[in-house]
């Protein structure tokens, strides 16, 4: 039996002080220089992609859908999000089913999507359906817990783990182009703060953020402007102001950056590397010269300069390809992508616009997730990490996860062929890598009610009594990545190699 | 019983000073200068001229607290197209094409960009690129208005400098009314006489450092003085 004598209670208040004292000390320690991430060699890397479908991207309205056949009562069918059998099809070779274009009519004002066949035809064997239910229906809270296991690991973010698992040394760890609650950081103080993401707006120019001066016209010489920041640094500790507030904790991180950004940051030629501009739209006098890989970026994505996210997909290939970032997020934003010669390309607020047109939406927006993924995997299969054909393709080190808010309610009006939806907790998840076993669906959906189910995370087997929530595919995706933590939910079904 | 609580309440103010990371109403600064924390500036490079106050310790007191405030693009923006008498898409376009201050760089120089990204709330704290977009944004802006004055005399700002000519030397009257003209625009206040020795060494050096024209010397100063600690936050 516990005795509360006084000393004791001393004891437990030293500790209690002791522990707050740890917490500043790893807050300060957080603005400093990620000496707690760790510096892996290129060949041991692997890299994570996360691809962000805004708006609740239902599973069960892609490469998951029931036909209506399937329910087994036509009056029932006619209640929920079910598929006509003209609808659902599949491709040789592939586990997967995946549903067809609507008609050019469905679509309104959108462009017809590109077809989801070319995804299955092209890599399928690296795919796989995860099923599992979320814990929020309201947008920012489900985006946040989408990558954050809804806090299983401290709270870190699956891409903040793998920026510490795999970031040391590479000058930006984590990009996160994507938005709303996919852009939220951790909340676990102990990450330290080069581990959290770099934040991207305008990913076709990001790359002139790396440097100081260069892409500037008319400057003086860089000897000149080296010796004028030596200048400014001995000014800094001369001015009252420097002396007397130098070490807030806001300062201190800004010096830190400075002295990174002079040092890692320009030295990694980032500003050439990551320059996604067409050469022809750089004028004369800029003095930059986009790398090697653009040209070969502007064939793959053809409507890159308009096209936000395949913009936000080459920047993406480029980090990861200079070996400059371990995770990079992207993903559709809330303004519908328009171009010259397509018109209105996607929906407008992405999948959500479902809650006004729910078939044509998903479609829309499905079918440009699928082609924008083929063309993104293509590349990286076509490419050797880092350029360096010892180190294997690209492909070989990466996994991408689909992350989204949630499902999308599964009823309709009786016999409705247009119908608004809203949130369900009920969805299922993307993964494409090679590092699991593919070609499979994690799970499986429930005919009945167009609701999913979980698996056997040792065997892969569905398993109707399981419901996976947001902790169980952190866990998925954790253990693929091989990035550990306590309490991890392993899941030794999906790994290739167990 | 009341020792107990006497030493609880001990405790438990010692949490609350550790958490709060000092004494955040009563800065120190009896007599220590460096306070209790490490250098900030350790490790920040190089340090030309011979200006230094290291010897002694000054009679500043050292804030322990955290109620800097990073000032941010918006604030950064008016405070140069003041200071520079610029309009506001003047001061830097990026590649010739896009505003860097209230596009491209937005979140670095801590904005907000709620209707593209969703970011309503702005970072709390610098980004990785943060110090090198700050670099880029003042000396587009100090080459901008280093250009326009070159181009129509008298210059609004740097009217002491024959912009046509080569770098004057560090001892030339206009050298140090420039110093002062800048501080004065861009920090609001004359400079230490410290102050204005270390900028004029950015007139000493090798050849391939020193500026080799008037205009360069003006650009270089700005950028020294405008990307200076003391601009940057307030």
């Amino acid at each position: 039996m516990t005795s509360f004598s006084r000393r004791n209670l001393l004891k437990g208040g030293a500790a209690g002080a002791a522990s707050l004292l740890l917490g500043s000390q790893l807050a300060n320690r957080a603005q400093g220089q990620a000496s707690d991430m760790q510096m892996v060699a290129p060949k041991d890397r692997k890299l994570l992609f996360v691809f962000c479908a805004h708006g609740g991207a239902g599973i069960i309205d892609s490469f998951l859908p029931v036909v209506d056949t399937e329910v087994g009562d036509a009056a029932l069918a006619g209640t929920l999000d079910v598929y006509p059998e003209s609808l659902v099809e599949r491709v040789q070779g592939s586990n997967f089913r995946y549903t067809k274009n609507l008609t050019n009519e469905d679509y309104v004002f959108m462009k017809p999507p590109p077809s989801m066949a070319d995804l299955l035809q092209h890599h399928s064997a690296d795919m796989a359906i995860f099923c599992h239910s979320v814990s929020s229906v309201n947008h920012n809270v489900a985006q946040a817990r989408s990558l954050n296991g809804a806090g299983i690991n401290k709270g870190r973010t699956i891409m903040e783990a793998m920026a510490l698992r795999y970031g040391g040394g590479m000058p930006l760890p984590s990009c996160n182009m994507a938005m709303d609650g996919f852009i939220e950081h951790g909340s676990d103080p102990g990450v330290p703060q080069r581990a959290r993401h770099e934040t991207i707006t305008a990913p076709l120019f990001f790359a002139t953020g790396t440097h100081g001066f260069r892409g500037i016209p008319n400057l003086p010489r860089a000897g000149s402007i080296e010796r004028a920041r030596k200048v400014r640094e001995q000014l800094d500790r001369e001015t009252v102001f420097a002396k007397t507030f130098g070490k807030s904790p806001v300062i201190a991180r800004y010096l830190e950056q400075r002295r990174f950004g002079a040092g890692e940051l320009e030295k990694a030629n980032l500003i050439e590397k990551l320059l996604l501009m067409d050469p022809a739209s750089i004028k004369p006098g800029v003095g930059l010269t986009p790398g090697a890989l653009s040209a070969e970026l502007f064939k793959r994505f053809p409507g890159l300069m308009e096209h936000d996210v395949q913009a936000q997909l080459g920047l993406g290939f480029l980090l990861a390809y200079h070996g400059a970032s371990a995770s990079v997020t992207f993903g559709f934003r809330s303004d519908p992508v328009i171009t010259k010669g397509d018109g209105v390309v996607t929906a407008p607020i992405a999948f959500d616009y479902s809650h006004s047109g729910h078939r044509s939406a998903q479609s829309v927006m499905w079918g440009n997730l699928a082609a924008l993924l083929d063309s993104f995997i293509g590349l990286l299969k076509s490419y050797d990490y880092m350029g360096d054909p010892s180190l294997g393709k690209m492909w070989d080190r990466s996994l991408i996860y689909v992350a989204t808010d949630f499902g999308r309610t599964k009823t309709r009006p009786q016999d409705a062929a247009a119908w608004g939806s809203g949130h369900d907790l009920n969805n299922g998840s993307l993964i494409f890598s090679p590092l699991i076993k593919g070609n499979r669906v994690y799970g499986g959906v429930d005919a009945k009610t167009c609701l999913t189910y979980g698996f056997n995370r040792m065997t892969g087997e569905p398993d109707r009594a399981v419901e996976f929530e947001e902790a169980a595919l952190y866990g998925a995706l954790a253990h693929v990545l091989d990035i550990d933590y306590s309490g991890r939910e392993d899941c030794p079904a999906l790994l290739k190699r167990a | 019983m009341q020792n107990r609580a006497q030493v609880w309440s001990s405790v438990l103010l010692l949490a609350a000073a550790c958490e709060l990371g000092g004494a955040p109403k009563k800065p120190s600064g009896s007599g220590s200068p460096d306070g209790n924390g490490s250098d900030p500036f350790v490790g920040a490079g190089g340090q030309p001229g011979a200006q230094s106050s290291q010897a002694a310790p000054p009679p500043y007191k050292v804030s322990q607290g955290n109620s800097v405030l990073w000032k941010r693009h918006a604030a950064i923006e008016a405070d140069l197209v003041r200071a520079l008498e610029l309009k506001p898409e003047e001061l830097c376009k990026e590649l010739g094409v896009r505003d860097c201050i209230r596009d491209i760089h937005v979140i670095a120089l801590g904005g907000n960009d709620p209707f593209r990204s969703g970011i309503n709330v702005p970072a709390s704290r610098p980004l990785s690129t943060s110090s090198v977009v700050v670099d880029r944004v003042l000396l587009s802006a100090c080459s901008a208005r280093a250009r326009a004055d070159k181009a129509a005399k008298p210059g609004r700002v740097f009217a002491e400098l024959d912009l046509s000519g080569p770098a004057p030397k560090a001892d030339a009257p206009a050298v140090e009314a420039t110093i002062k003209t800048l501080f004065r625009r861009l920090l609001a206040r004359d400079p230490r006489p410290g102050e204005t020795a270390i900028v004029k060494t950015l007139l000493e050096g090798d050849e391939a450092e020193r500026p080799q024209s008037a205009e360069e010397f003006a650009t270089l100063a700005c950028f020294t003085i405008g990307s200076s600690l003391e601009f940057l936050f307030l």
